[in-house]
């Protein structure tokens, strides 16, 4: 059967077309706001002409993101959890722990033998929005946020604890005479502590590499950051931004 | 003296005096502990110091306390206060017993005590409460250590405590003169080095200290200030205002000034005389019940040394100041005394505390008849 | 060219009534904000030229480019300006300015200058920080408050939002009047939570219901960043009996001061209408600097 799989997210909506254990297709756009529902659409059908399908060969569509709730045209939804726990399995049969650090949700779960989601953390509050306060402070500095180099000189440090704070500090260091380039670098160092707060002592891997997925772990800088933070390596899978999606098409709607 | 420097070396410091003496570190967080019953039992008492740094261990315990707070569990659990060898919480900020409780069931090896002191400080029966609280305590410190606390020993401590808070006081009432010898940020670095040293060398150096100040040429005519709010951990808000034509000459901070104002008075029962000490000291907000006490004590203060205007910085998420608010700023605003109230974060000087200080500075300097014609005088 | 939802245009206008070059004395002054910077430059006391153009991360070149840009056209040039004065937030990094003064003293001038002598309170909102200043009747700062610091980028706050919603900045105020009744705010606690919690009620079944408009989503934002100011009003000291009454009393400045749907409610708030001006509200800062350094 083919399945689609559609991610909302706060600043991306992802598709992905699974045809028997298969991406066979997949698309992007941004979510837009308050045109949410019209890109959704546009961008299921990016991804089913990519896989060169009509939406009537596709079986069931499962939802998942913020904005799950705007597909109205799905035979399922999952929550963010489920999602990122199927994907992980799905790609690595024997992972037993998985991280998602996006837009705006991160989260941490483990995966059971018995019960798909073992634990799991999601943000509190304070630590939601990492990858738009990136993304916006990028914008800002008029820095290139997928070319920040792993391990750059940093400016010094930045509040970690709150992104509103952050983005202070951060115009602070360029009022002091910092480069753009190295005060992006503190901001990623925040934010990957940040981030880290979701491992805790439920979630964090014992023995193996964890799986990181989302929008940031397509970032290279922001990965090194929060491997050195952690003190562990992560596997990162291929497109980490489209695992969402992949998780909700594989559950096949189920939640366990 | 480089008050700074002795700070910075602190933790190499008690380590040291460990091995001199073999004696154990305790360590404090609220400036209501009794360190004379501590020092009588051979033990150094010491005030952990929050520093300016990210919190990545932190988080996951301790989420939306203040700054201090989680930064001194972030030090505990890193590891760089491993030679602290107990640690005692006052009754007193919930946020401190926080990290108190983290701290102690991370690190389960720690001796550990939880100082009742009662909130209603002025009740009648607070200081036979007390009391009873102390001699619990001192049982406690006695089988961690293994020494009896004699009598002696207490009253060779309270000496030496009563010393070194007299010698603070003496430098403290040369903030009086008109052009002070001494500025307020080097002031409080001296408080902070004060807090973390075996009081009986600090003595010492602080009377060295007085000698040096004495010899000073007075300093230059600034504007007068009072700080009023959160405890502080350093000196930089001082130095900030500093640099921008201020002078804090008087504090009413919980580790400022309200640490060494009041003496003990000797008597035979030692434990009386200790707590009647601690109840009967400038009242922090959440020991404060009647409200009569504190703005009283500000009041004194503003008269006695002067002030042009005062700052309330309150520590981000501090929950015993700010109960304190409208009776201080009632206090301010009847007495004509301006002031500017902001909540401060570890990360000053930034920017913006900047701006309200500068702000702040130029609305009072237009008022100040003496400083007519300072030569940036703001008048809109 | 992707749209700027989130920004307020840039803007520039030289004077053609009055001759600068018969002028005794042209001063200049320019506000360098976090997020956008202006440039006003008076003749002999009179608004001749003015620009807003958006912050960079090189302060000094923002700088010069918009006092640039607030005489084109005019044929005059940086040296016939005779004397500069900066402020705002990157004031010292405008090294060429000869006097720096702090923006709550700029805006306050600058307030009196573009809304009249009635003006005792000045409520300026900008990228960063929100600034409420009250007025002795005479022209000196009574008292002053800053947001505290979880109050702070409320500008920055919506400008965000709007990028992220696709919505006009400009537009986003007027849309939110648009309901009868205010709905609840969101969380007026912190601009992340308020923008999370604004983005979510998107996703809300009432809003795909049609029972939640899109008019009263702005509205709730809208509403919890007024509030907000309104408590950064209601900590200064008070004014004399009657005083808060006074129409033309209140004066709003900064960006956020052209989103009606912020000024509008705190208005109705306070019970109170604001004070008018033809003179663009984002540019108060940048008036103060140059009166005050003559």
């Amino acid at each position: 059967m083919i399945i689609a799989g559609i991610d909302v997210g706060v600043e991306n909506t992802k598709v992905v077309i699974i045809d028997d254990k298969k991406v066979v297709g997949c698309a992007a756009v941004s979510t837009g706001g308050v045109e949410r529902p019209t890109q959704i659409r546009k961008a299921y059908e990016m991804a089913l002409s990519a896989a060169g399908i009509s939406e009537k060969d596709v079986g069931a569509v499962i939802a998942t993101g913020r904005g799950k709730f705007d597909v109205d045209f799905v035979s399922g939804r999952v929550t963010e959890t489920i999602a990122a726990t199927f994907a992980a399995r799905f790609l690595y049969p024997d992972a037993t722990s998985v991280m998602s650090v996006g837009a705006d949700e991160t989260l941490a779960a483990t995966i059971g033998k018995e019960r798909l989601v073992g634990e799991y953390v999601a943000n509190q509050k304070c630590t939601a929005a990492l990858g738009t306060f990136l993304k916006f402070l990028a914008k800002r500095l008029g820095v290139a946020l997928e070319e920040c180099k792993p391990e750059a000189k940093d400016a010094g440090e930045i509040n970690e604890g709150c992104v509103v704070f952050s983005e202070l500090d951060a115009l602070s260091l360029i009022n002091d005479g910092a480069k753009p380039e190295a005060v992006m670098a503190s901001a990623i160092n925040a934010t990957a502590i940040r981030a880290a707060t979701v491992m805790n002592d439920l979630t964090i891997p014992k023995n193996e590499r964890p799986i990181l997925i989302g929008g940031l772990a397509k970032n290279a800088a922001f990965v090194s950051a929060l491997e050195k933070v952690l003190g562990f390596k992560f596997i990162i899978p291929e497109n980490p931004e489209f695992c969402g999606a992949i998780g909700a098409a594989v559950s096949g709607g189920k939640v366990a | 003296m480089d008050f700074k420097k002795l700070i910075a070396e602190r933790h190499e410091y008690a380590q040291k005096w460990k091995e001199r003496t073999g004696g154990k570190v305790l360590g404090w967080f609220e400036p209501y502990f009794p360190e004379e019953i501590a020092y009588a039992a051979g033990v150094l008492p010491v005030r952990i110091i929050a520093q300016h740094e990210p919190d990545a261990l932190s988080d996951k315990w301790i989420y939306g306390a203040c700054y201090p707070v989680k930064d001194m569990t972030n030090q505990f659990l890193l590891g760089r206060m491993d030679y602290i060898d107990g640690l005692v919480n006052v009754e007193g900020c919930q946020w401190i017993f926080n990290a108190y409780e983290v701290i102690t069931n991370n690190k389960p090896d720690m001796f550990k005590h939880y100082l009742f002191l009662p909130d209603y400080t002025e009740s009648k029966t607070s200081k036979d409460v007390l009391k009873s609280e102390l001699l619990v305590f001192k049982t406690k410190l006695e089988e961690w250590t293994g020494n009896k606390i004699t009598d002696a020993a207490l009253d060779n401590a309270i000496d030496i405590y009563n010393k070194n808070r007299t010698l603070l006081r003496r430098i403290c009432e040369l903030r009086r003169a008109d052009n002070p010898v001494i500025l307020g940020s080097e002031y409080m670095d001296m408080l902070l080095a004060n807090q973390v040293m075996d009081k009986a060398q600090m003595n010492g150096i602080l009377e060295k200290f007085i000698e040096e100040l004495e010899s000073r040429e007075p300093g230059k005519d600034m504007i007068r200030l009072m700080l009023i709010g959160s405890e502080t951990w350093d000196s930089n808000l001082e130095k900030l205002i500093e640099s921008l034509g201020g002078n804090v000459v008087i504090d009413e901070l919980d580790n400022g000034t309200s640490y060494f104002w009041d003496n003990i008075f000797p008597q035979k029962d030692r434990m009386m005389a200790v707590g009647l000490r601690y109840l009967g000291r400038p009242r922090q907000p959440i020991k404060e019940s009647n409200w009569r006490r504190r703005p009283a004590h500000i009041a004194a203060l503003a008269e006695d040394y002067h002030i042009d205007g005062a700052i309330i910085a309150k520590q981000i998420y501090c929950h015993p100041h700010g109960t304190d608010n409208y009776e201080v700023w009632k206090l301010l605003r009847e007495r004509n005394i301006p002031y500017h109230y902001f909540e401060r974060d570890m990360f000053v000087p930034n920017d913006e505390t900047t701006l309200r200080v500068e702000a702040f500075l130029n609305t009072v300097r237009a008022g100040i008849t003496r400083l007519a014609g300072w030569h940036n005088t703001v008048e809109i | 060219m992707v749209k700027e939802y989130g920004k307020w245009p840039e803007f520039s206008q030289v004077s053609k009534e009055i001759d600068w070059k018969g002028a005794k004395l042209i001063a200049a002054g320019v506000d360098v904000g976090t997020t956008s910077a202006q440039a006003a430059i008076l003749c002999d006391g009179k608004l001749f030229g003015y620009a807003n153009i958006h912050a960079g991360v090189d302060f000094e070149k923002t700088a010069k480019d918009v006092i640039a840009l607030a005489m084109e056209g005019s044929g005059m040039a940086a040296k016939d300006i005779g004397i500069i004065s900066a402020t705002g937030f990157a004031k010292k990094n405008v090294k060429f300015a000869s006097k720096t003064f702090d923006e709550i003293h700029c805006h306050a001038k600058g307030a009196r200058f573009m809304f009249g002598p009635e003006v005792r309170t000045v409520v300026d909102m900008g990228g960063q920080t929100v600034k409420a200043i009250r007025l002795f009747e005479w022209d000196r700062v009574r008292d002053f408050m800053l947001n505290d610091k979880c109050a702070t980028g409320s500008g920055r706050n919506i400008e965000v939002l709007c990028a992220q919603l696709h919505q006009d900045i400009t537009e986003i105020g007027s849309k939110s009047l648009e309901t009868e009744k205010d709905p609840e705010p969101v969380s007026t606690t912190c601009w992340a939570f308020a923008g999370t919690e604004t983005l979510g009620l998107f996703g809300r079944p009432e809003y795909r219901s049609e029972k939640l408009s899109e008019a009263e989503i702005y509205a709730s934002h809208l509403f919890a960043i007024a509030w907000r100011v309104i408590g950064i009003i209601g900590r200064l000291s008070p004014l004399d009996v009657g005083e808060i009454s006074v129409d033309g009393g209140l004066a709003f400045t900064g960006g956020l001061a052209k989103n009606p749907g912020i000024t509008a409610r705190i208005e109705r708030e306070l019970g109170v209408a604001a004070a008018k001006s033809d003179i663009d509200p984002m540019l108060a800062g940048a008036i103060g600097a140059a009166l005050l350094s003559v």
